[in-house]
């Protein structure tokens, strides 16, 4: 009997042994599956901040070609790739040693990371200020009754194109935004009744600011003078003509300096990069039918008072309207150090209008209507593009019967500019297009 | 004299092992049943939380504007915008949704997670899950409505619970509130696996302006 029992004990504990150890590894197995998922999100966690971390670098330092680092308990490496004055692509790859897994999933886990960036055109807002506020001064620097005072948007206004302030947006009633919105801090609201709210048809956000910097001046007037041409100490006056010519008068008043009527290929050193055309230390008047890629640009003396852009007659269009054909290669981009006047014209009534194919760069000042307040009924100006300005650029003043002195203001945004802008148009600092990760 | 207690003897100890041997097979094939399906479960939930991040991290990779990512927004089912890496300017719409409950199975909860590209067929499998459910938050972190403004959506909160599609001993029955070890198949539980993601935020969905 002792023997027996004996055997089937031991019988019965190797069956015993033998289910439990199936059991375990049916345990180890499902504990692999999340420890190989954990260690696969280590790595990713890895490049991830790896890739943040090499941004930054970058952002520090743009001539960084590449590198390594260890983070997180793993390694990185960058490099920087097809690297230009406006887009670069940064692939970052982790290595994490981890043994956990099983079969294919053992050993070293990697992940990567492919980050684009660009430094965006402005000419991809529709309206973009600093502060809401008028900021007219005229050409000598004299203000004038409403500078300073807070620019409206209300029931009616609509703004198309995306829109940014680095103040605050004054609303009130409903305003219409189609575009995405965003502002140095949220905007001051006024409810004409409880159901008034601004629409924002492409959300908001708040919170955010973008830097202007000066050195796209800079940066704009080297390409005239190496790829362009650069006027310097004199006022220029440009009339364009849809032939691709330009007639050009120093002084714009007289043309005693030059009068000559020029193919704006043969007035720039580069043309086939793009027309840029500037004046140092001068005004730039402008109006007539313009054909190819241009930018303008006006930079300011050292006593400030230089740099602006005067905008006469019935305006300046394409000769292929962006209106009637989307793909026009016609683009025009205005700079100015100061501001972009529309000038006072005498021959002006309430039915006139002053059409605008552009996209107007105001470094210091703002697109306004010279003397505004003063003039009578001028008509409407038809903006087709963008502004964007330091200060929010009034055309004229309302009372309840409606306008009152100056121009009704209607813009519409460029679809074209959304991605393309004209050459050495000023651009943003540099931040993240796209960011892949697997 | 010997012999016959010698014989009941056996018989008696004999009795008492093969009873044990029974009960030990019962509780045995009961955890290994327990431990595959909890394994089955884990692995189905991993797959499907890889995939779901394999396309969630990629919203919005492409296009000019962030806001345009994000295209619809419910509870149980979301459709993004991804440009393809390979061919710029070509962008995808991806879906994700959730089916309805299966009829025939023996976990009623259970139901397919599809995934459908460019409108096309949607694909799921029956892998067992029983939620999967989405939150949308705005920049300032504020809870975005179902069904109004995807283009406000700058971070998302996924939760994902996967189930076995059969009852087995050891886990949580909801129904009496127990953990049946010993018990009849409807008193026993569903391995279950809870998976959530806080606040997932592609960085192409983050960016501004």
């Amino acid at each position: 009997m002792g023997k027996s029992s004996i055997v089937y004990v031991m019988g019965l504990s190797c069956l015993i042994a033998i289910s439990l150890r199936n059991i375990s590894d049916s345990s180890t197995s499902s504990m692999d599956a999340y420890t190989n998922y954990y260690a696969r999100t280590m790595a990713h966690n890895v490049v991830a901040a790896g890739a943040n971390v090499a941004v930054g670098k970058f952002l520090r330092d743009t001539t960084l070609t590449g590198g390594t680092f260890s983070i997180g308990g793993g390694s990185v490496t960058y490099g920087f790739q097809n690297a230009s004055d406006s887009e670069v692509t940064m692939t970052a790859t982790s290595v994490l040693n981890v043994e956990t897994g099983i079969g294919a999933d053992r050993g070293a886990k990697r992940d990567t990371i492919v980050v684009s960036m660009i430094r965006p055109s402005f000419a991809m807002y529709g309206w973009f200020t600093n502060q809401e506020i008028n900021g007219y001064k005229d050409s000598s620097g004299a203000l004038s009754p409403f500078s300073g005072a807070p620019d409206w948007k209300i029931t009616g206004d609509s703004v198309w194109g995306p829109a940014h302030t680095n103040g605050h947006f004054n609303l009130a009633g409903s305003p219409y935004f189609h575009d995405r919105v965003t502002g140095g801090s949220s905007p001051t609201i006024i409810k004409f009744k409880p159901t008034d709210k601004p629409v924002f048809d492409n959300g908001n956000q708040w919170g955010i600011k973008v830097d202007r910097p000066k050195s796209n001046l800079a940066n704009l007037q080297n390409v005239a003078a190496t790829d362009g041409i650069l006027f310097q100490d004199q006022d220029v006056g440009l009339t364009f003509n849809s032939d691709g010519t330009v007639h050009v008068k120093i002084p714009p008043s007289t043309g005693a300096i030059q009068d000559t009527t020029t193919a704006l290929t043969s007035l720039v050193k580069n043309p086939a990069k793009g027309i840029v055309i500037g004046v140092k230390n001068g005004d730039l008047r402008i109006t007539g039918k313009y054909s190819g890629n241009i930018t303008l640009g006006a930079f300011s003396n050292p006593s400030g008072k230089k740099g602006n852009v005067w905008i006469d007659g019935n305006g300046i269009v394409a000769a292929d309207d962006p209106r009637t054909n989307p793909n026009s290669n016609d683009m025009l981009g205005i700079v100015a150090d100061r501001f972009v006047y529309i000038a006072k014209d005498g021959s002006r009534n309430s039915s006139s209008v002053v059409n605008i194919e552009a996209s107007i760069y105001s470094q210091n000042g703002e697109l306004t209507a010279e003397d505004f307040w003063k003039n009578g009924k001028q008509g409407t100006v038809k903006l087709f593009g963008g502004v964007i300005q330091n200060t929010a650029g009034s055309l004229g003043t309302f009372d309840s019967g409606g306008l009152k002195t100056g121009f009704y203001y209607n813009i519409r945004f460029d679809e074209r500019f959304r991605t393309r802008s004209t050459l050495a148009f000023p651009r943003r600092a540099w931040l993240i297009a796209t960011w892949w990760e697997n | 004299m010997s012999v016959a207690l010698d014989l009941i003897g056996s018989v008696v100890i004999a009795s008492f092992v093969i009873l044990i041997g029974l009960r030990l097979n019962q509780t045995i094939a009961g955890s290994a049943d327990a431990a595959g399906a909890s394994q089955t479960v884990q692995e189905a939930a991993v797959d499907i939380v890889r995939s779901i991040e394999y396309d969630f991290r990629k919203m919005g990779f492409g296009l000019p504007q962030a806001n345009q990512a994000v295209v619809l927004n419910d509870s149980t089912r979301i459709i993004f915008r991804v440009g393809d890496r390979n061919n710029p300017g070509i962008v995808n719409t991806i879906e994700w949704f959730l089916g309805d409950t299966l009829k025939n199975a023996d976990n009623k909860r259970s139901r397919i997670l599809y995934r459908r590209v460019n409108g096309g067929q949607a694909v799921g499998a029956s892998l067992g899950i029983t939620l999967f459910k989405l939150r949308y938050f705005n920049s300032n972190g504020n809870i975005i409505p179902y069904n109004s403004t995807p283009t406000q959506v700058t971070s998302i909160e996924t939760s994902v619970r996967v189930e076995s599609l059969y009852r087995v001993q050891g886990q949580f029955n909801a129904t009496d509130n127990s953990v049946g070890y010993d018990e009849s198949y409807n008193k026993m539980g569903y391995a279950t696996s809870f998976w959530q993601q806080k606040r997932l935020t592609a960085r192409n969905i983050r960016r501004h302006g």
